[in-house]
């Protein structure tokens, strides 16, 4: 496998992220706190801690000292994720821009894409990216495939959609059956370079709420896919630790439900939370970049060392 | 009988799936992002031959099949069942009904190896060879010198197969046929 393709992806990212005032920054891997999301597992590594499953909460703590627009590359770790397009240690990008909206940090990823292709192109065979990328709201794609408003669609007929499409009756909320239908029914459709933009707030994690052009309530929360790969994730951050505690106490309780193990909440975040600056940010799988340009049809190939 | 968690799933596991042996011929396994892990699998369920695709919840188990495929070479036919024997060496014997046939037993010309599906060894499946070469016992006079393009007449073959073959094609000559279109290949010089 070429050496030279990760190398020159990762110089990229670090050229197009110092030319743009963006710090690089180093956080530990090594953490307290498992992750709070319910479906991450984190691997704990016995008398430290966890390895983080994301540098998200390093770096919000970091962003609550400094004024910086910053960026981190680093594995991550999590736990019985093992597919084409999952590795239990994988690379990830990590950004936060200051005083960004959501729309200013889609703009700033497409950037960030248009840049590391054309940095590579010349060296590397690169698919057609058609720029610039489309914008869609979750709604829209929603509406499209089941004629449902994914905001108010009530439960029972969340149930009754994934029932006559044979989806196994494994679901216990709302985020569960929006996340079935939408990983198996619209995903794999959107081919094309797409961003999916205001997300229901049950699956708002850790961004922002906010109310759209139809005064209906949503996550300020985006992610791109392409050639139906999620790339990107990313949030106008929340820094009401407050409504953070009820979301991380309500994960508990939906992670009670699965038969799972409650996480202790990360008390540093809570109180880091409100110093933090008004900002946006985005996280990246290079692995799946790396793939997406290349089209290789697994991750796990970049990782061979025969 | 043991049982396969979805982290075990791979292609060419045989498990049980609805009373039915099915083959795994493609996993899977996809997690939204901050959603629940899940496999999007497909099978083949040996004895119908048709092709399932299932989603299952990470951690769902499916019970293995005690299902193996043999190379077996045909022996004869007594009415009701078909019978092979095994070319291991062990020369066991397994008679399979129709079902499991299920409209192969044209093909089936003795000595041949066909490859048979054993469940609990039973005979679920029996696959003849791609190619076989069967005997015309009938089919109408044959226009000489037309060895050319253009016509085909039907013939049948001793198994019982009725194909289509060129106008030339006598009876007592052997012809090479694909079972899995059932088309005329060419004749095989005796």
């Amino acid at each position: 496998m070429d050496l030279l393709f990760r190398s020159e992806v990762l110089k990229a990212i670090r050229k197009y992220f110092y030319s743009t005032s963006v710090i690089e920054v180093v956080t530990p891997v090594i953490q307290e706190f498992a992750s709070s999301e319910v479906f991450i597992e984190s691997i704990e590594v016995k008398n430290y801690g966890y390895l983080h499953s994301s540098p998200e909460h390093g770096m919000k703590k970091l962003l609550s000292k400094n004024k910086d627009s910053i960026f981190q590359i680093c594995s991550v770790f999590r736990a019985n994720e093992i597919g084409s397009l999952h590795k239990e240690e994988f690379q990830m990008l990590e950004w936060y821009r200051r005083s960004f909206d959501l729309t200013k940090l889609v703009e700033d990823t497409e950037n960030l894409l248009r840049f590391i292709l054309g940095e590579i192109a010349a060296n590397f065979d690169c698919g057609d990216f058609c720029f610039p990328f489309e914008r869609i709201s979750y709604k829209s794609l929603f509406l499209n495939s089941f004629s449902e408003d994914p905001h108010t669609v009530s439960l029972e007929k969340l149930s009754q959609i994934s029932r006559s499409l044979k989806i196994p009756n494994i679901s216990h909320s709302r985020s569960d059956y929006l996340d079935f239908l939408f990983a198996l029914k619209i995903q794999p459709k959107i081919i094309s370079p797409t961003f999916v933009l205001d997300y229901p707030i049950c699956q708002a994690a850790q961004a922002e709420i906010s109310v759209d052009d139809n005064g209906e309530k949503v996550a300020k929360r985006f992610e791109l896919f392409i050639h139906g790969v999620e790339l990107a994730n990313a949030y106008q951050e929340l820094r009401d630790s407050n409504e953070l505690l009820t979301r991380f106490n309500e994960n508990n309780a939906i992670r009670r439900l699965h038969g799972k193990r409650e996480v202790t909440v990360d008390y540093q975040l809570l109180e880091a939370l409100p110093l933090m600056p008004k900002c946006a940010g985005a996280s990246l799988g290079i692995d799946r970049l790396m793939k997406i340009i290349s089209g290789s049809s697994d991750i796990n190939k970049f990782y061979d060392i025969d | 009988m043991a049982n396969y968690s979805t982290n075990e799933f791979k292609s060419g596991l045989k498990v049980m799936l609805e009373g039915d042996p099915c083959n795994i011929i493609e996993n899977e396994f996809v997690k939204p992002g901050k959603g629940q892990a899940f496999n999007r699998v497909k099978l083949k369920n040996l004895r119908s031959g048709r092709v399932w695709e299932r989603t299952f919840k990470s951690g769902e188990t499916l019970e293995s099949a005690d299902v193996m495929e043999f190379e077996m070479e045909y022996l004869y036919n007594d009415g009701t069942y078909w019978h092979f024997m095994k070319t291991d060496g062990s020369y066991e014997q397994v008679a399979s009904d129709k079902s499991a046939l299920d409209g192969c037993e044209i093909w089936l010309n003795e000595t041949d190896k066909a490859t048979v599906t054993l469940w609990n060894e039973d005979p679920i499946l029996v696959a003849p060879p791609n190619f076989v070469e069967l005997a015309v016992i009938e089919t109408d006079p044959g226009l000489k010198g037309d060895t050319a393009s253009g016509g085909s007449k039907p013939a049948t073959l001793k198994t019982g197969a009725v194909i289509k073959v060129p106008l030339f094609v006598n009876i007592g000559e052997v012809v090479r046929v694909d079972t899995r279109s059932g088309e005329y290949q060419g004749r095989v010089k005796q």
